[in-house]
């Protein structure tokens, strides 16, 4: 173990590959993180989890194929160390507490900016919950319930 | 038995012989007994066990009749064949019956044996009552007489009855199977109804009594055979044995025929098991019922209705009408049936009398004495006149009809006939006859009688019969034996006629009751039978002849019985009727001086003379000695006297002298005056005497006729108590029956008593006014209310209710009640009291319990509080159907908001999907834009990428702004919501744009310090939205316009004023009054959904605010909102903001405990992990299982500090400032619970 910590392993589920090539774009340029790749669906996220072992999964919930919150407990099952954060187009708290429920670690929505999916990283990275802005904004709305 | 040849010989073949007739004495030998066995029903499995249990070489034949589906083929023989050593075989016509060997029926078929061979005819009419064990069995009886047995197993029905009847009289044996082991009891019941059974046993152990009958001398096959084994050598026990009947039943069998007592017997032996006739007589002795059982049998007869049908009808067109003459309808025809049996005769000719009369002016009553010897079965079941439905063979339909009535299986005979018929214990050999007959019917009993006695039978029957009556015998019987008696009528018919014949045939004789005596009298003259030539006596006849002298013989009643000699001079012939009596015959003189002889001779029992008797004849007096010698006839108790007339002297000269003559003594002249006046005297003395003879003569006649009347009154007497005795028997059942009846009665007054009671107890409970009418309107009855409300008083019972003044007006009552007794329908009216109260008025028909109208009921009803209510009612009925009609008319809006509200749906899907989207596509594009600012660019370069940045930030508001459209508009987010109009316009603003074609201008105008609004951002959204698309669409037409958004703060403060202002067309009244309206729309239906105005609505109502339309025509549309203001202000966040700023979350799940720290902290709290409670000045302690124990302290430091728990903990303390979370995997439940626990909305 040198001085600098490990860097953090990111892995990407989104169907729109515009998306998936941003952020590996944004990965790339941080020096603690390290890139593992992206999949179209959830299909095969736990085969590749269990090759790969990442840190976090950035997981898109409208996706065709797989299920991914079904993915997610299956996922926490065979190998509970990784942690994955939503990061989804829709805003809505009943998608967020699904994906709370289901196991994830945090829930960011495709209207943050970079930064912010990127500190949400690290944050659950370093043992923390990630909640982005607008849904916690969401969240907040009076009455919600 | 001449005469029977000739019967048999005019008779059709086929009923060769009648049916019981006695065996014959000479018929051939059978050498086995062939046993005829009828099943139906159930029948196969009881054969099975029968077979199994036969023995193969019983020396016996098997003849299976078993009713049989004549359509088909049947099995039956393959069947037996397995179960039996026996050969089985189907019955071919013409067959002969082989000794151990099976022989079964053929479908469709009725069979007969006949001289043992079977004959097969094919079954006759199907819809007839097929018979076929009948048809069999009748002619095994016939054929094969005591040695058929007849076995009857299970089966429906009464078919084998008869059969097993006719066998049993034929004197064979008789069984059937038991009610216990038989699937179907129809036959064997039937059969043991008739009483004709030896015995009823499950199928296994008849064959075990066939087996041992097999045994038996009664199955040998010869009848030489047979009496050599019973009866030679025991003639002192057959003796025995004919000595216990005649004391027992008082009937001596010496004179029926030797043959038929012996095959009783031996059958009896049979039944019983005994070998020798010595165990016989003793189990007789020892066993009384068994006697009489003997006695059943020896008598039993086979009779059955309309039998030989063709005599009855006989009897209609030759007797009948002659009898009928001179009767009236006073004098009875008087019909004797003599050994009726079980009646069947008896009431055949009843019927067929009655049938005979139907049409005749003149109908004479009937009286049938039918008599018979048993009154043990034969005529208990006679009186009973219950006969087994098999007698449908011999009865018409139509006379079963009318003269029976069906009882069960059987028929029993109608009382009509029943009571012409007087039934009877009578032994027509011994106890006096009846008298003053018509009509003697002795069929097929005299067959069975020695021919002495029935010679004395038909001396009977001539005494019995009125001059003229009529005589009708069995087929076989003839009236040869005393041919001088009657006249033939009609011979094929066996119908004679009473000869009227001078003289007493029959003088009854008390003493004739004892048996022999009478037939012994008889037998000398029966006994002359062609005599062999005799020298000696023919010799002795002509001296006899020749010098014997005149004599008579006279019987103790001085009747002439014999003439010898020429009695001439001292008997003549009398004046009038013929005579043999001695005192209308004898000459002058003899008379007296006989008769002194015979009284003398008969109280001497030795001769007596009497000497010198002067005969008076048309010659002269002769002088004869008379001598009077007792004749005793051997074996005979009457006494005859032979007298004989010896003559002295030769007739004298006529005339007084000559006697004179006679006596002449020598000097006597002087005594002739003497002598004259003394004959004369004499004479005198001799003609007084004999009138006075004469009159005691003729007195003693009368005497002697009325005796005999009385005797045979007395026998009808006897009849008509033994008659009465059973009437009294049947009385005393009936009077049984009668107290059981009471007993009912009086239990059922009980009950009517206390249903009585219950009505009482009812009708006065009922608070109901109710009256019962009978049928003619009179008031029955009435409830204690209906006293009250009709104004009833108890004296009114009885009255007609129309005369009744009620107090309520009922002036159709009458009518009405009477209308309603006519259609037994209820009749219903409302009436009004005087009180002006309403009632219904109810008048329900009086249904008696056997449906019977008797009467009605009227029942009044209040209904005044009905009638108010109705009433009532109509007034409202009105508003109602216009509240109706309003409804009817929201509803179909509803509908059509529905309708829309889907498709608002639809377009909010859209809209969110849409927004998701964009979100998708604009993060690559700000990404890719934030790489692209890091580089060092041309200042041109770095221009267009400010450009695209901000067409990304405005696309990326248009998108948040897509999803609050997006959103339900009902989702106001609960009391707190807040959304300040400046902050708000700047975001929604690109959206509202959009709306708008380029060509209008959408201007706003916000003053400062507008205060934020109580509306969620999307719903604000959405009603801006639809009030700008509304105004697009009144503008459209225009092609320029402004669209103008504008807020101001309310007059009051109370809230703040939005509105949209257009510069269209506006709205004449009537449109703006409606446009409110869901659905109302001045749109083309394609272009609008009419929803804009009422979606608008329903929020402001829901906020809490107002809508006002300002619209004249020309001057453009103003809608104006006047909305809530938010009370606390901060925009989009928790209204009060936390109470529980620091907080201590110890959860053991670190993922569960870093979500709940990240949501505290975006509720605006410092919350931090600890492993347990500490003393920092948290307020709110977040706690799973690890802090428990520490609970109590935690709570204990402060007042206001809480505590949330995860997951359900018994040891919790109830304190109200612990909330517990029971189910810590439900992100929404936690996310809630820690909003209200953290603003404190909790509700302690």
């Amino acid at each position: 173990m040198s001085g600098t910590p490990p860097r953090i392993k990111v892995l990407c589920v989104d169907d729109n590959s515009f998306v998936a090539e941003a952020i590996e774009l944004k990965v790339l340029a941080q020096p603690d993180m390290q890139w593992l790749g992206w999949l179209s669906d959830a299909g095969g996220l736990v085969a590749l989890a269990r090759e790969s072992s990442p840190d976090i999964i950035l997981l898109d919930i409208d996706m065709p194929g797989r299920d991914p919150f079904d993915a997610l407990r299956e996922l926490y099952a065979s190998c509970p160390r990784v942690r994955v954060i939503m990061l989804s187009g829709h805003v809505r708290r009943d998608l967020f507490d699904r994906a709370v429920d289901a196991g994830s670690w945090g829930y960011v929505s495709k209207d943050e900016d970079s930064e912010t999916i990127l500190s949400a990283i690290r944050t659950v990275a370093g043992g923390g919950f990630a909640i982005g802005p607008t849904m916690e904004a969401e969240n907040n709305r009076a009455g919600g319930s | 038995m001449r005469s029977r040849r000739d019967s048999k010989a005019s008779r059709p073949p086929g009923s060769s012989r009648p049916e019981n007739e006695p065996e014959p004495d000479h018929a051939p030998d059978r050498p086995f007994p062939i046993v005829g066995i009828g099943a139906s029903a159930g029948g196969l499995e009881a054969i099975l066990q029968l077979l199994a249990n036969l023995p193969a070489d019983g020396n016996m034949a098997f003849v299976l009749v078993q009713h049989l589906d004549p359509t088909h083929g049947s099995r039956l023989t393959d069947i037996l064949s397995g179960s039996t050593p026996m050969t089985v075989v189907e019955v071919t016509d013409g067959m002969p019956v082989v000794a151990n060997r099976f022989h079964v029926i053929p479908p469709n078929t009725t069979m007969t044996i006949q001289a043992g061979t079977l004959h097969l005819v094919p079954r006759g009419d199907a819809r007839l009552h097929h018979l076929p064990i009948d048809a069999f069995f009748k002619s095994l009886a016939r054929d094969q007489h005591s040695s058929a047995i007849g076995v009857i197993l299970s089966g429906n029905g009464s078919d084998g009855t008869q059969g097993l009847a006719e066998i049993k009289a034929a004197g064979g044996l008789a069984f059937v199977q038991d009610e216990d082991s038989a699937k179907f009891t129809g036959m064997p019941l039937s059969a043991l109804a008739s009483g004709c059974v030896d015995a009823a046993l499950p199928p296994d152990q008849i064959a075990d009594e066939l087996a041992r009958i097999s045994r038996h001398p009664y199955a040998l096959p010869t009848r030489a055979e047979q009496g050599a084994r019973v009866f030679d050598g025991a003639e002192a026990e057959f003796n025995r044995l004919i000595g216990l009947l005649r004391s027992a039943t008082g009937v001596d069998f010496t004179q029926y025929r030797d043959t038929t007592i012996r095959r009783r017997i031996l059958r009896r032996m049979a039944v019983n098991s005994k070998e020798t006739l010595v165990d016989y007589v003793s189990l007789v002795e020892s066993h009384p019922s068994e006697l009489d059982a003997l006695f059943d049998d020896v008598l039993i007869n086979v009779t059955s209705f309309f039998r030989d049908g063709a005599t009855f009808e006989a009897l209609k067109t030759t007797a009948f009408p002659r009898i009928l003459e001179g009767k009236t309808s006073e004098t009875p025809i008087r019909v004797w049936v003599a050994g009726c049996s079980t009646g069947e005769e008896a009431y055949s000719l009843a019927i067929t009398l009655l049938e005979f009369l139907e049409d005749k002016p003149v109908r004479p009553p009937l009286q049938i004495f039918a008599t018979d010897l048993s009154d043990r079965i034969s005529l208990a079941r006679a009186r009973a006149g219950l006969y087994p439905g098999s007698i449908e063979a011999d009865v018409s339909p139509e006379r079963l009809r009318r003269l029976f009535v069906k009882e069960g299986a059987g028929y029993r005979i109608s009382k009509a006939i029943r009571d012409a018929c007087i039934f009877a214990r009578h032994n027509m050999t011994t106890d006096p006859p009846f008298s003053k007959v018509d009509l003697v019917s002795c069929r097929n009993v005299m067959i069975y009688f020695s021919q002495p006695l029935q010679k004395r039978i038909l001396s009977v029957f001539h005494y019995a019969l009125n001059p003229g009556g009529f005589l009708l015998l069995g087929a076989a019987e003839t009236v040869s034996a005393k041919a001088d008696l009657f006249g033939v009528i009609d011979g094929e018919h066996r119908i004679y006629v009473r000869k009227p014949l001078a003289g007493r045939q029959y003088a009854h004789s008390t003493t004739d009751a004892r048996p022999g005596a009478q037939a012994a009298a008889l037998r000398p003259g029966g006994a002359q039978g062609p005599s062999r030539f005799d020298i000696r006596r023919e010799a002795d006849n002509i001296i006899l002849s020749r010098y014997s002298p005149a004599g008579i013989v006279v019987n103790q009643d001085l009747e002439i019985l014999q003439f010898r000699g020429r009695t001439s001079p001292y008997l003549e012939p009398p004046r009038g009727e013929a005579s043999f009596s001695l005192v209308k015959m004898a000459r002058e003189g003899v008379f007296l001086e006989v008769r002194g002889a015979v009284l003398e001779s008969q109280r001497t029992s030795a001769a007596a003379q009497r000497g010198a008797v002067q005969v008076r004849d048309e010659s002269g007096v002769r002088v004869v000695n008379i001598e009077v010698t007792p004749v005793k006839v051997p074996e005979s108790a009457e006494a005859c006297y032979l007298v004989l007339f010896l003559e002295v002297a030769g007739p004298a000269s006529p005339g007084p002298s000559s006697v004179g003559d006679g006596g002449r003594g020598p000097g006597a002249a002087s005594d002739e005056h003497e002598v004259a006046r003394l004959r004369q005297e004499l004479g005198a003395a001799r003609e007084y005497l004999q009138s006075i003879i004469e009159q005691q003569e003729a007195a003693n006649e009368e005497l002697k006729s009325a005796n005999e009347e009385v005797l045979s009154s007395n026998e009808e007497l006897q009849s008509t108590n033994e008659e009465l005795q059973t009437a009294k028997e049947e009385a005393q059942s009936t009077n049984e029956e009668l107290a059981t009846v009471n007993d009912q009665l009086n239990h059922r007054n009980l009950e009517l008593g206390q249903v009585n009671n219950d009505l009482i107890n009812l009708l006065s409970s009922v608070k109901m006014p109710i009256v019962m009418l009978s049928a003619d309107l009179a008031i029955r009855r009435f409830t204690p209310v209906a006293g009250k409300v009709l104004n009833l008083i108890p004296t009114d019972v009885g009255r007609r209710i129309g005369i009744v003044r009620t107090a309520i007006d009922l002036p159709d009552i009458e009518k009405l009640a009477l209308e309603v007794m006519d259609t037994v329908r209820t009749s219903e009216q409302e009436v009004k009291d005087h009180d002006g109260r309403w009632h219904v008025l109810r008048i329900h028909p009086y249904r008696t319990a056997d449906n019977r109208i008797d009467g009605a009921v009227v029942v009044l009803n209040d209904i005044t509080e009905i009638v108010r209510a109705r009433n009532a009612s109509a007034v409202h009925s009105t508003e109602l159907e216009l509240q109706v009609a309003q409804r009817t008319k929201e509803l179909v809006a509803s509908q059509r908001a529905q309708r829309l509200a889907d498709r608002m749906a639809s377009l909010g899907t859209l809209a969110a999907g849409l927004g998701h989207d964009m979100a998708n596509l604009l993060l690559p594009v700000r990404m890719r834009l934030e790489s692209l600012e890091r580089r060092t660019l041309s200042q041109e370069a770095q221009q267009d990428i400010d450009a695209v940045r901000q067409a990304a930030e405005h696309l990326q508001k248009l998108s948040s702004e897509l999803r609050l459209l997006a959103m339900d508009p009902d989702d106001d987010g609960g009391p707190g919501a807040s959304t300040d109009v400046g902050e708000w316009w700047s975001e929604a603003s690109p959206l509202l744009r959009n709306i708008l074609p380029r060509e209008f201008g959408l201007e706003h105008r916000f003053p400062a310090g507008l205060p934020a609004l109580a509306i969620a951002r999307h719903q604000l959204t959405q009603l801006v939205f639809n009030l700008v698309q509304n105004a697009a669409d009144a503008l459209r037409a225009r092609r320029t316009g402004t669209v103008r958004v504008w807020a101001e703060i309310g007059a009051d403060r109370q809230g703040v004023r939005l509105g949209v202002t257009d510069d269209g067309p506006g709205m004449d009244p009537t449109t703006k009054e409606r446009c409110l309206d869901p659905f109302f729309t001045t749109k083309p239906r394609e272009v609008s959904t009419g929803m804009g105005l009422a979606i608008v609505h329903g929020i402001v109502q829901r906020v809490g605010g107002s809508l006002l339309i300002d619209s004249e025509p020309g001057r453009g549309t103003t809608v104006m909102l006047t909305l809530p203001v938010s009370s606390g202000g901060a925009e989009g966040r928790v209204g009060s903001g936390p109470v529980h700023k620091n907080v201590v979350v110890t959860l053991e799940d670190e993922r569960l405990r870093e979500y709940v720290i990240a949501l505290l902290r975006t509720m605006g709290c410092s919350a931090v992990a600890r492993s347990a409670p500490d003393d920092s000045p948290a307020s709110l302690w977040i706690t799973g299982e690890a802090g428990a124990t520490a609970l109590t302290e935690f709570l204990g430091a402060g007042v206001e500090r809480r505590v949330v728990v995860f997951g359900r903990r018994p040891d919790v303390p109830a304190d109200p400032r612990v909330v517990s979370i029971s189910d810590p995997t439900r992100s929404e439940l936690i996310r809630v619970t820690l909003g209200q626990v953290l603003t404190e909305r909790v509700e302690r």
